[in-house]
């Protein structure tokens, strides 16, 4: 069915319509199609992909893998400056602690980046685990990783790094205000002030200030499901 | 500084000088009371006016802050029914260390709130008791930021957002700034519960914050492009504002000035350090008034053999210095023993100077253009030129590197100099977690001319982040003067490793959670061991393509 492979993977276009459609190619069925001729490795990778395809816990090395990373390396500028003001003091836990946090309360209207980090995690790991359970299972599991990782980050903050006796300094070049223009920092604020001003009545309505909390963390989860799903959809288990 | 200081500064600067000038030499304007300037101001409002005031400290270090008055208002249609409600709008940004500059200038009006003799006496809460020095509030705020903010007093809050809005597109067309929010607060009755019985003064106020999105020299070029360029303002090199050690800029602007005014309809009649009182009630003018300003300190600009000052060069100008054709006005100050002995251009109708207190004050508009603005004094009057620097061997390093320092200190003088201290000692107090080797300080008895001496020492970083290096601080002395002088703050990142912290992370994990922490480990590899043995037995995995 494939041609040689020694050199190039060559395929028909049609053949791989048939591959993906789990049938057999037929000689009487008519080609249509033109022949594409691909790297040798990309083959390879193909290969590995199906070893590991269906597979929840790849699923979920994956997917943990994506927001670890994306999270570390697309620390938004606000957070890199509370890290820059703050870790001389606290210790290297800050960096991690902040990465994690800043996609793990999430509100979906103020932080996208979060959102597409979530969604690009829970795809992946829903098109490796190939089933809707299983993109289930590999979401919530990666989501409940991730927070176990932040509490073990937060306990060793505040363990190791923590002098509430020091006051942080701002290095030349980082201000307060960049700290302000987090969203996650903008949307408290903003629960904080909207909730003292809507308690006029009587004492702040703790409620509403824990409530838009609680949603903004199980956002990242909720997220992460659909897309997994949507890429279990896409990419059912063969 | 102390609070009278103050007050004569920023009375000097924009309300008295500018005026006493005027009356000396057009008679246009009389200044023989307080009470006249409401009027004054008014006038300046209504006509429009430019103000360039310099400073020289003395060891020659320049403050140089340019400003129109009145001028900007048309550029942001003050008169607009966007503006009703408002009661200030403020355009800020800054950079280095300018604020700190002139808020040590002015440190007598905000230094610590817990003074019993400061101004801020009146509106200083229970906080402030124990003591709280504004320098902190302001090393919080950092020293690079770009900030609009503006206040809506007594307007519903969907209609003050409206007009923020429609404020926001104003200035963004005519100074192509761009801002994001940052925040907005509504102050009103229902923010407090009845049984606090708290009585505003005012119905609502609405705060709106917005940070600029535009780089600081940009924001410096922008404010001042949408001004009136007819004046000096044309000739003026921003960029040598912007690329000063400390540089800011920004604009004020007060709609109707009898929002305010109203606000303090009953107070009591501020008394001034100058004689009499002045009710702000009484004497505010009224009307929309608007500022703009930009402003820098520099390095060294006069030393020991000069003779001369250029002001033209202290703006980065190259052609000819043009004023407005009215209310153009330029001030001088020379602090220090400074005998100047003439000034150029000297018209005695229109030119006004002090030897006594090295005070020069120019009518500009009425000496029409000028090549340049001149002040000349006595060759010894500014100390030798001692140049300090700081040099990293490095820009930045990962956690757990050494950085070495090198404090360099040159006598560009002919003259020697005597008893050089240098001390470069900020860093270790301010950041106990990083480890300092070597001389942070050093004295030398005598430093010969075109002679340098340098001070090494290294630092080496336990963990990420940046990390402040306050100016090193050389003294010296010559002809049995004493001076001081530093470095700019230098800021030095520490940059993160991710296979430290993963490595660290693990084996902090193993030292305070070990059963758990292996536990964990165990769980991953026995699953993808499962997994793995799946796959091969085919149960996870897919049909792979025979060839």
């Amino acid at each position: 069915m494939l041609g040689n492979i020694n050199s190039v993977l060559k395929i028909r276009i049609d053949e791989l319509f048939y591959l993906s459609q789990n049938r057999t190619y037929n000689d009487t069925d008519r080609l249509i199609g033109f022949e594409l001729e691909l790297p040798l490795f990309i083959h390879y990778l193909i290969e590995v992909k199906k070893m590991g395809f269906g597979s929840k816990y790849f699923g979920w090395l994956a997917s943990f893998g994506i927001v670890l990373a994306l999270s570390w390396f697309l620390l938004p500028e606000g957070w890199n400056t509370v890290v820059q003001v703050f870790a001389p003091h606290f210790g290297n836990y800050i960096r991690p602690t902040v990465a994690l946090l800043n996609i793990l309360i999430v509100n979906p209207l103020s932080n996208l980046l979060a959102v597409g980090i979530w969604a690009a995690a829970g795809f992946v790991g829903g098109v490796i685990a190939g089933t809707k359970k299983g993109a289930f299972v590999v979401a919530l599991v990666t989501w409940i990783s991730s927070q176990m990782l932040l509490m073990f980050y937060v306990y060793m903050l505040f363990t190791s790094g923590v002098n509430l006796g020091t006051i942080p300094t701002m290095p030349p070049g980082a201000s307060i205000i960049d700290i302000l223009s987090i969203p996650l920092v903008k949307d408290l604020i903003g629960v904080v002030l909207n909730t003292v001003g809507a308690a006029g009545s009587g004492g702040p309505d703790i409620v509403a200030i824990i409530l838009p909390v609680v949603v903004y963390v199980f956002v990242p989860v909720i997220i992460a499901v659909i897309a997994g799903i949507i890429g279990a959809t896409i990419r059912p288990k063969e | 500084m102390n609070r009278k200081a103050t007050y004569a500064i920023l009375l000097t600067i924009f309300f008295i000088v500018p005026p006493l000038v005027a009356a000396t030499s057009s008679g246009s304007v009389i200044v023989s009371k307080q009470e006249d300037i409401g009027t004054i101001i008014n006038q300046f409002i209504a006509e429009g006016a430019e103000v360039l005031a310099v400073n020289i400290d003395p060891t020659g270090e320049p403050l140089v802050i340019y400003g129109q008055l009145g001028l900007p208002s048309d550029a942001l249609d003050l008169t607009n029914d966007m503006y009703d409600g408002c009661l200030a709008l403020a355009v800020v940004s800054t950079r280095g260390e300018f604020m700190e500059y002139v808020m040590n200038m002015v440190g007598g009006l905000f230094g610590n709130l817990s003074n019993p003799n400061n101004v801020m006496d009146s509106i200083s809460s229970k906080q402030f008791e124990s003591g709280m020095n504004m320098d902190d509030i302001f090393q919080m705020l950092g020293t690079d930021f770009g900030l609009l903010l503006s206040a809506y007093l007594n307007v519903d809050a969907a209609t003050s957002s409206a007009r923020m809005g429609q404020v926001l597109a104003k200035i963004n067309s005519e100074f192509q700034l761009s801002f994001s929010e940052l925040t907005s607060i509504r102050i009103d009755d229902t923010m407090f519960p009845p049984d606090a019985d708290v009585q505003l003064p005012f119905d609502s106020l609405d705060l709106y914050v917005y940070q600029i999105g535009n780089t600081f020299e940009d924001s410096l070029n922008l404010i001042m492009s949408g001004l009136d360029s007819s004046g000096l303002l044309g000739a003026i090199d921003i960029d040598t504002f912007a690329n000063a050690r400390g540089s800011a800029g920004g604009l004020l602007a007060i709609p109707d000035m009898s929002l305010i005014a109203g606000m303090f309809g009953n107070s009591t009649p501020l008394t001034f350090p100058i004689s009499g009182d002045f009710s702000i009630a009484q004497d505010m003018p009224t009307g929309p008034l608007s500022i703009a300003a930009i402003g820098y300190n520099g390095d060294q600009v006069v030393s020991l053999g000069d003779t001369s000052l250029s002001l033209k060069s202290l703006i980065g100008a190259t052609g000819s210095l043009t004023p407005l054709s009215q209310n153009t006005f330029i001030i001088a100050h020379l602090a220090g023993d400074v005998n100047i002995t003439s000034v150029s251009p000297n018209d005695p109708q229109y030119t006004m100077f002090d030897p006594n207190y090295g005070s020069v004050f120019w009518n500009a508009s009425n000496l029409g253009s000028q090549n340049d603005y001149l002040i000349n004094f006595e060759s010894d009057d500014y100390p030798p030129e001692i140049a300090i620097t700081r040099a990293f061997s490095i820009d930045s390093i990962t956690v757990g590197g050494s950085v070495e320092v090198t404090i360099t200190v040159t006598n560009n003088a002919d003259v020697a100099v005597s008893n050089v201290l240098i001390s470069d000692t900020g860093l270790a107090p301010l950041y106990p977690t990083a480890d300092v080797s070597g001389d942070t300080t050093m004295s030398v008895s005598t430093l010969a001319p075109h002679e340098n001496v340098t001070m090494t020492y290294t630092v080496t970083f336990a963990n990420e982040g940046g990390y402040l290096f306050p100016g090193a601080i050389l003294s010296y002395e010559y002809n049995s003067r004493t001076f001081t002088k530093s470095t700019p703050d230098d800021g030095f990142t520490v940059n993160p490793d991710a296979g430290a912290v993963a490595g660290q992370v693990i084996g902090d994990a193993m030292e305070q959670f070990p059963e758990i922490t292996l536990g964990i480990f165990a769980l991953i590899a026995l699953t993808g061991i499962y997994s793995v043995l799946g796959i091969i037995k085919g149960r996870g995995g897919s049909d792979i393509v025979t060839v």
